[in-house]
């Protein structure tokens, strides 16, 4: 079965002689599993999603996505969000339905209309006139409105309250596909760990371990988080 | 996917240029009132009046062709570079298509604002549109819009459109030119620097020194006689020098337009090349912050 990400050998430096964003990364993520993508910050979270998303060139190394090398034909099946905002601040969430669906085939707009239904937003109204958090939540809304083969979502509760990240993590277990891959980056490992399967501590752009949550707690006896703490002490 | 994108860039721009280009229309309306009252007013004010409108309508007409222009690039910049293009390049859309949807929306405002600025001008200028539609300049007209009518009545009808259709030949072309000009600078700037502004006015003033001693290349036969051009041109000029200007101009036009056709032809390949090289940046050497 072919893998929903493969990296070999991936580097990449934003200079030319280095720092190492992400330095030999050798990584194979299976179809059908919930992966946290796990790291403290510049660990290379974002740098690896960024890649498989096209959005970078790797400076070495091959990634695959479903066994294919970023391009249109990934761009169709994945559904990324980034951990900022990206959405033109002048289009009203009716607006950006209309995009979606406009560009995206594996769009289902009447789960997106349901979502922002619960959310209570206007259709008529403007991300610009939104708060933070509301954005935000908008931007999972349309990206777990996909029905894609991988998601891969950044920093989906980065800078939200704790209720906030109940409902995220909710809209997200309860709308993926299910055989589907979905790689959530975060730093806020207690809050996830709970939803995951497979974990990849990432640090210093370098892979530090590759398990599954069970595995974790059954060997060492600890949460991830805990485990995570005790690996990456300051 | 090439009229989808088209389609939302057509509203990103026109979010903004549309209400523009309509104020435009209407201080261009206002300041032609202003125009036409100023004789009615105590002289001193008049001539205030008067140069104020005139300042105006000139702002005007500069600023319908320059804004759209500027403001196309920087909707490129939005979405090519910055956190737009974050949705830009996730989307399922080839690079080829985003750039030809941007060329062209871009190529369409730009000469709706030159198109309006040629209207700003007639509705500014006292007397302009009778003058146009009757041929004959009103008595009213006086001053610098009389000489500017005179002139134009003294040129042939046959020069007169030939010289329209260069000045349109030359407006698509250079347009075309000057975005995938301002495409270039911005996507190949981030290749070499993290300074992405500075970058593409460096890469800009770069490609510019080098296509502009390359464009001359063509024109070196005229000026070394090589060719069978060469006597005939100097002939025309220095008829023209010597020579009543309008009526040698009809002779002038044929020579005029290999000239002009030749330097349309050369940056149509320089824009070529700005195109693929904008391309390559944008799929080989994404690296978006």
């Amino acid at each position: 079965m072919t893998n929903a990400l493969s990296c070999r050998g991936l580097s990449k430096s934003y200079g030319k002689i280095g720092p190492w964003a992400l330095n030999n990364v050798n990584l194979d993520l299976p179809s059908g599993q919930i992966v946290g993508l796990l790291g403290p910050n510049g660990s290379g979270k974002t740098t690896l999603l960024k890649l498989a998303c096209g959005l970078l060139t790797p400076t070495g190394g091959t990634l695959l996505v479903g066994g294919a090398a970023p391009g249109l034909e990934t761009k169709k099946r994945v559904s990324y969000l980034p951990d900022r905002n990206y959405l033109p601040s002048w289009m009203r969430t009716g607006d950006l339905l209309d995009y979606f669906g406009d560009f995206y085939t594996d769009f289902d707009r009447k789960k997106a209309e349901d979502m922002l239904k619960r959310l209570e937003l206007d259709k008529k109204m403007q991300l610009k006139a939104m708060s933070k958090g509301t954005r935000e939540k908008v931007q999972l809304v349309l990206v777990m409105s996909r029905a894609a083969d991988l998601y891969l979502l950044d920093e989906p509760i980065g800078g939200v309250d704790p209720a906030a990240r109940d409902y995220i993590l909710d809209t997200i277990i309860s709308n993926y596909r299910e055989d589907a891959t979905v790689v959530i980056s975060t730093h806020l490992i207690a809050d996830v760990e709970k939803v995951l399967d497979t974990v990849v501590f990432l640090n210093g752009g370098k892979i530090g371990l590759v398990s599954t949550t069970d595995a974790i707690r059954a060997e060492q006896g600890k949460s991830v988080d805990t485990l995570f703490r005790e690996v990456y002490r300051c | 996917m090439l009229g989808k994108v088209m389609k939302y860039e057509f509203r990103a721009c026109g979010r903004l240029l549309l209400p523009f280009f309509a104020m435009a229309l209407i201080l261009s309306g206002l300041i032609r009132l202003a125009f036409t009252a100023a004789p009615m007013v105590w002289a001193p004010l008049a001539e205030l009046l008067r140069g104020f409108a005139t300042l105006g309508g000139v702002v005007v007409v500069i600023a319908l062709v320059l804004f759209s222009f500027a403001y196309v690039v920087v909707r490129f910049y939005q979405s090519m570079v910055t956190g737009e293009a974050y949705l830009s390049f996730t989307l399922p859309v080839k690079v080829s298509t985003h750039l030809t949807a941007r060329l062209i929306v871009g190529t369409v405002y730009c000469l709706v604002g030159i198109l309006l600025a040629v209207l700003a001008a007639i509705i500014i200028i006292p007397g302009f549109f009778a003058f146009l539609t009757s041929g004959s300049i009103p008595v009213s007209v006086s001053g610098a819009s009389e000489s500017i009518m005179l002139s134009l009545a003294d040129i042939p009808a046959g020069v007169l459109w030939s010289v329209l259709g260069m000045l349109a030949a030359s407006a698509l072309v250079g347009t075309l030119c000057n975005l995938l000009y301002a495409h270039v600078s911005i996507a190949v700037a981030p290749v070499f620097t993290k300074h992405r502004v500075i970058g593409s006015i460096a890469v800009y003033l770069v490609l510019s020194s080098i296509e502009s001693i390359l464009s001359m290349l063509p024109f070196l036969p005229l000026f070394y006689n090589i060719g069978p051009t060469n006597s005939d041109l100097v002939n025309y000029l220095s008829n023209w020098m010597t020579d009543n200007l309008f009526t040698t101009m009809g002779n002038l036009m044929g020579p005029a337009w290999v000239v002009v056709g030749i330097g349309l032809a050369v940056n149509l390949v320089f824009a070529v090349i700005h195109f693929f090289l904008t391309k390559w940046a944008l799929s080989k050497k994404l690296n978006l912050e």
